[in-house]
């Protein structure tokens, strides 16, 4: 279905992230590849060390949202201490960690800058910590295993970096914000993958040429996609955000910018999803892969990220 | 989801030795305000019947945040009566602690997992009270005023048929003043200063401060002789050293020229020497 695309070593390793330092990817790849399921590794209790901080009452909407989310400390593959990685619990019967792949992955290929890992973490609920929400509904009933999306701590590093949203910057940040190429990439790659929930609060601000993407969890429309099917008309809140902070010529300049950036990505998508399958299973079923991998072909083909900038229009 | 086929794709880690809960403990040092500080962790491994505890080793940045409303040693004298009481409410788990205070409080943080617990607490502490951890220094055995003074009784003991000049307790009490003096030899009176501290800020005050209490006592006892002050110099092994050597110099030539009697050496054993001379000179 997809031809099989191998990527190149130092893309995967570095992985196209905080560190990559928003490199993009082209589409021509060298031979010696690694296999990108490196990029998500799947870690058991084992590599957990518990609870450190909180982090749902400080995120606006997390609690609202019953998203159980704290800073763990984790021992990564290839590491022996632990380190600080935000936990982020889904309900076994959602695509929540799925989502959290498929966007982690594509960002990284797309040359989206991101917390520099992420991946699978499976706890029991003993090693669970004792939060607001309820968290029996993260729980598989069948193992006693709860799956959570982990990602290291970019907020952690020196100086930190703070979490701040869109309605607190200047409007010197606001036009760097909109001009920047961070700000272009990921609202095509949004629309590829039907995220809906890239609200101000889903990337850091670093500075105004830096940025990071957080939180994919609302691949295909929201978490539940797979139960109905994936929402062919996810918002793009990118998008919106543009609508409502740019006047007319500067908008329609950046919805330029980002058709060209849609288009220019096109031949390298069929690569992407290639390796976004190899990813998935276990996290989805074959049927669940296809539906999705085929959601995501429709929206990177054409020209429908252009009609969608249209109906906002 | 498939959690057995994630479970076999899983890459193995190496299994902590030791598994428990943790607790932070949560210090709030004026209860009319809502402002907390971590002051230390807690620990309760899986068998073990007494629980871990790691307290900030110094409180010199929480003191600093305060100034003079909190000392070290009330807050430490709290921490230390603290942990009494939460060793014996221990009971397997660190739910229901109590910590003897309503100034602080164990905040339970669920699981933990380690390979060491002292490691980890330190770490785990280090993580948690950031800007208030201070590591204790470490310092050879400190070269101070009291130093100063047993080298000098050590050494004038050690030496035969000599006059003791120094004062029990180092304490003189005369009309209604009670002054800090540590020798005498008769005629007149004198103190001994290390100018072996870090700060020569340090040192200026002591010298002053030994001075004025000899300058008092001369003053009450009418004493027409000259105060003595006996100063051990740094070893001038380093740049801080000679400068610091230089300005107490200084600053003696000053107390010289003043009417003070000053004696000092790079040696204790030099001072000591001119200590029994003085001692000696009386009548």
């Amino acid at each position: 279905m997809f031809p099989s695309v191998r990527f190149p070593h130092s893309l995967i390793s570095r992985g196209l992230n905080s560190a990559g330092r928003g490199r993009v990817f082209k589409g021509n790849l060298p031979e010696t590849c690694l296999d990108v399921t490196q990029m998500i590794p799947i870690l058991a209790s084992d590599s957990y060390r518990g609870f450190s901080a909180n982090l749902g009452e400080a995120l606006a909407g997390a609690k609202t949202a019953a998203q159980p989310i704290f800073i763990g400390r984790v021992v990564w593959p290839g590491c022996h201490d632990p380190e600080d990685a935000v936990v982020k619990l889904y309900e076994p019967d959602s695509c929540g960690v799925a989502n959290e792949a498929i966007g982690y992955v594509i960002n990284t290929l797309r040359g989206v800058r991101q917390p520099g890992r992420g991946g699978v973490l499976l706890l029991s609920e003993r090693e669970l910590p004792a939060l607001y929400a309820n968290l029996r509904d993260f729980i598989d009933p069948d193992t006693g295993l709860a799956a959570c999306w982990i990602t290291s701590f970019e907020g952690a590093s020196r100086p930190f970096r703070y979490l701040r949203r869109l309605s607190g910057f200047s409007r010197r940040q606001i036009d760097a914000f909109y001009g920047s190429s961070f700000c272009i990439r990921l609202t095509t790659v949004d629309h590829v993958t039907g995220n809906c929930d890239r609200h101000e609060g889903n990337f850091l601000y670093e500075d105004d040429l830096k940025y990071l993407a957080i939180d994919q969890g609302c691949v295909g429309g929201g978490k539940y996609w797979h139960t109905s099917w994936p929402d062919q008309n996810a918002r793009n809140e990118l998008s919106l955000l543009a609508q409502a902070n740019l006047s007319g010529s500067r908008l329609a300049a950046w919805r330029a910018a980002a058709i060209m950036e849609y288009e220019k990505a096109q031949p390298g998508w069929s690569g992407i999803f290639a390796e976004i399958s190899s990813v998935l299973p276990g996290l989805l079923s074959a049927d669940h892969i296809g539906t999705i991998l085929e959601y995501m072909k429709t929206r990177a083909a054409g020209t429908t990220f252009a009609a969608s900038c249209e109906r906002l229009i | 989801m498939d959690f057995l086929d994630l479970l076999k794709r899983a890459k193995p880690s190496a299994e902590p030795l030791l598994t428990g809960e943790w607790a932070t403990l949560v210090f709030r040092p004026d209860l009319g305000s809502q402002q907390e500080f971590i002051v230390g962790v807690a620990a309760a491994i899986d068998g073990d019947t007494e629980p871990h505890l790691k307290w900030l080793p110094s409180l010199s940045k929480l003191s600093h945040l305060y100034g003079e409303a909190i000392t070290a040693s009330d807050t430490r004298g709290l921490f230390d009566g603290a942990e009494i009481a939460i060793r014996a409410s221990f009971r397997k788990t660190l739910n229901l602690l109590d910590s003897g205070s309503p100034h602080l409080r164990v905040v339970p943080c669920g699981y933990l997992a380690t390979h060491n617990i002292a490691d980890e607490l330190t770490n785990l502490l280090k993580r948690q009270a950031a800007p208030i951890w201070g590591d204790v220094q470490q310092r050879d055995d400190p070269m101070d005023d009291d130093w100063a003074y047993a080298t000098m009784i050590r050494t004038i003991k050690s030496l035969q048929g000599n006059r003791d000049p120094f004062i029990p307790g180092r304490s003189v009490v005369i009309g209604n003043k009670n002054l800090q003096i540590g020798l005498t030899n008769g005629e007149s009176y004198g103190n001994i200063v290390s100018a072996r501290y870090t700060s020569f800020s340090t040192i200026h005050a002591h010298i002053h401060s030994s001075m004025l209490q000899v300058n008092i006592a001369h003053k009450l006892s009418n004493l027409q002789t000259q105060p003595a002050l006996f100063v051990v110099l740094p070893e001038a092994k380093t740049s801080t050293e000679v400068a610091t050597t230089r300005k107490t110099l200084e600053l003696l030539a000053e107390i010289e020229s003043a009417g003070g009697n000053p004696f000092s050496d790079h040696d204790p054993s030099a001072v000591a020497l001119k200590l029994q001379a003085w001692a000696a000179s009386s009548q």
